[in-house]
């Protein structure tokens, strides 16, 4: 199982109170969102069954949280790594709408998902109430303006349902593959082309067994 | 470095904890201990009754000092054995004592009753015939018997001791989870991560081996399943580790932020190997 090192943007349980009345969220979304949060954001259960990392485990790769790093205040390399390293950002739009990291860490890890073209996943409590939604989508969107430009297959802005968060971790668990290398393809198709197969396909990735 | 399983392992475990501090699987030495007195008693062999001439103070010190060396002897035969009979250190001294005195006594019970047996009652000096026997049971233990010698001397197997093979495995054991305190894991060192791997293979095999001897309800088995179970945690680290560095400092780290629930309850497991094996 091939770890996939993730950072999960999301409220602590006692992170809520402040959230809430940050963003001004009603009294019925508090009580829901109560249920999803832990200790540590990695313990965030966004439909309320599993949390994020069992999530990943379902989808056949290894969890292996970097959170903790956001954590360590005053240590800037703990954070360099955490940059450096993560590809997966699992992002809660209660917590980054209601700016409970410094903003400063925010860009810099919005800036590197970005530019190395790593995976994104803005996730929604299913159960959220419309208003709160669409204000939280809108708001998280200026948060984030850099991801709003990325393709579909490297982020989902959207997902509210588990189906649709299995699907895109299927996604990135494939796109994880290592690519076919062209020179060993052609070296296999020359080798084929003498045993008298001319026209050989390869409709899936070539593996040595 | 030996491992001491201490309050994290044997707190609720009665039976655990009794057979560490008392040495409940080493009692079978009382046995054999006691045979050299009992065939005497039968006329096999011949006790020679040492003349203890009065129950005075001074006796009673003379009688002490005759008798402690053969006890001493006997007491590090017998903690040497305990040594490879348990897999953890903690009460070893405790352990020998107790497991010393309670074969002491058998052997001078025994002595008093051959004496009797031979000799008929004793006349009015009950106190006397008492510390002779005491005497005549401890010399008997470290000269007579070549039986109870050869249990305390080397891994003999005999009936109500611990078989050859658990004692075996339990060298393993110590031998493995040695091998993992010394691991450059604990030192963050990465190029150690993949002899980790091998080392807790090797130490959960020999814990599954020893599952195999033992009681499947009993307090041992327990422990030997949460050992195994505090690999599974450290199994987990080495990976995450292996997977990122920065999850070296998760784990080793005094004072973690923000853990989440499978990384606390890894980080526990972690935590109770580390101390059990004496790790800084």
């Amino acid at each position: 199982m091939s770890g996939l090192k993730l950072c999960v943007l999301a409220l602590r349980a006692n992170d809520l109170d402040r959230a809430s009345a940050e963003i001004g969220l009603p009294k019925s979304d508090v009580k829901l969102l109560t249920s999803l949060y832990g200790s540590s954001p990695d313990d965030w259960k966004p439909f309320a069954r599993k949390s994020v990392g069992e999530y990943v485990t379902d989808a056949g790769m290894l969890p292996v949280p970097l959170t903790a790093d956001l954590y360590r205040t005053g240590d800037s390399a703990a954070l360099n790594r955490l940059v450096r390293d993560v590809e997966l950002l699992l992002i809660d739009p209660v917590c980054v709408v209601a700016q409970i990291h410094q903003t400063g860490v925010v860009w810099r890890l919005e800036a590197v998902i970005r530019r190395a073209k790593l995976s994104f996943c803005v996730i929604y409590p299913p159960r959220l109430s419309q208003t709160m939604k669409d204000l939280l989508r809108t708001k998280c969107e200026e948060h984030l303006p850099l991801l709003t430009l990325a393709p579909p297959e490297e982020g989902a802005w959207d997902v509210s349902s588990e189906g649709y968060l299995k699907s895109f971790l299927a996604g990135l668990k494939s796109r994880r593959r290592p690519a076919a290398n062209p020179s060993q393809v052609d070296a296999v198709a020359s080798l084929l082309a003498g045993a008298g197969i001319t026209s050989p396909s390869f409709p899936g990735t070539p593996r040595l067994r | 470095m030996a491992l001491k399983l201490g309050k994290a392992y044997m707190t609720g475990e009665l039976g655990l904890s009794a057979d560490y501090t008392l040495g409940l699987r080493a009692w079978g030495l009382v046995l054999y201990g006691s045979m050299p007195a009992s065939l005497a008693a039968l006329g096999v062999g011949k006790l020679n009754p040492m003349n203890v001439p009065s129950p005075e103070p001074i006796v009673w010190v003379a009688a002490v000092m005759v008798a402690s060396i053969p006890v001493l002897v006997t007491m590090l035969l017998i903690q040497q054995r305990l040594n490879s009979w348990y897999l953890a250190c903690d009460h070893m001294i405790l352990r020998s004592f107790n497991v010393t005195f309670v074969v002491f006594m058998a052997a001078g019970l025994l002595t008093g009753a051959a004496q009797v047996f031979t000799d008929g009652p004793p006349d009015d000096e009950f106190v006397r015939a008492i510390v002779n026997a005491l005497l005549v049971g401890a010399l008997t233990l470290s000269v007579s018997s070549a039986l109870f010698l050869a249990a305390i001397k080397s891994d003999s197997g005999l009936p109500l001791l611990p078989a050859q093979s658990f004692t075996r495995d339990l060298d393993e054991a110590r031998d493995a989870f040695y091998t993992i305190g010394r691991s450059g894991y604990w030192r963050r060192d990465p190029a150690a991560l993949d002899q980790l791997e091998s080392d807790i293979e090797h130490a959960q095999a020999t814990l599954a081996s020893l599952l195999r001897q033992v009681d499947p309800d009993g307090a041992r088995a327990r422990l030997y399943e949460r050992l195994t179970q505090d690999l599974d945690s450290l199994e987990y680290a080495r990976r995450q580790a292996k997977a990122a560095q920065t999850r070296f400092a998760d784990y080793l780290d005094p004072a973690p932020p923000a853990l989440s629930e499978t990384d606390t309850r890894h980080r526990s497991g972690v935590d109770r190997l580390r101390a059990a094996m004496g790790v800084s």
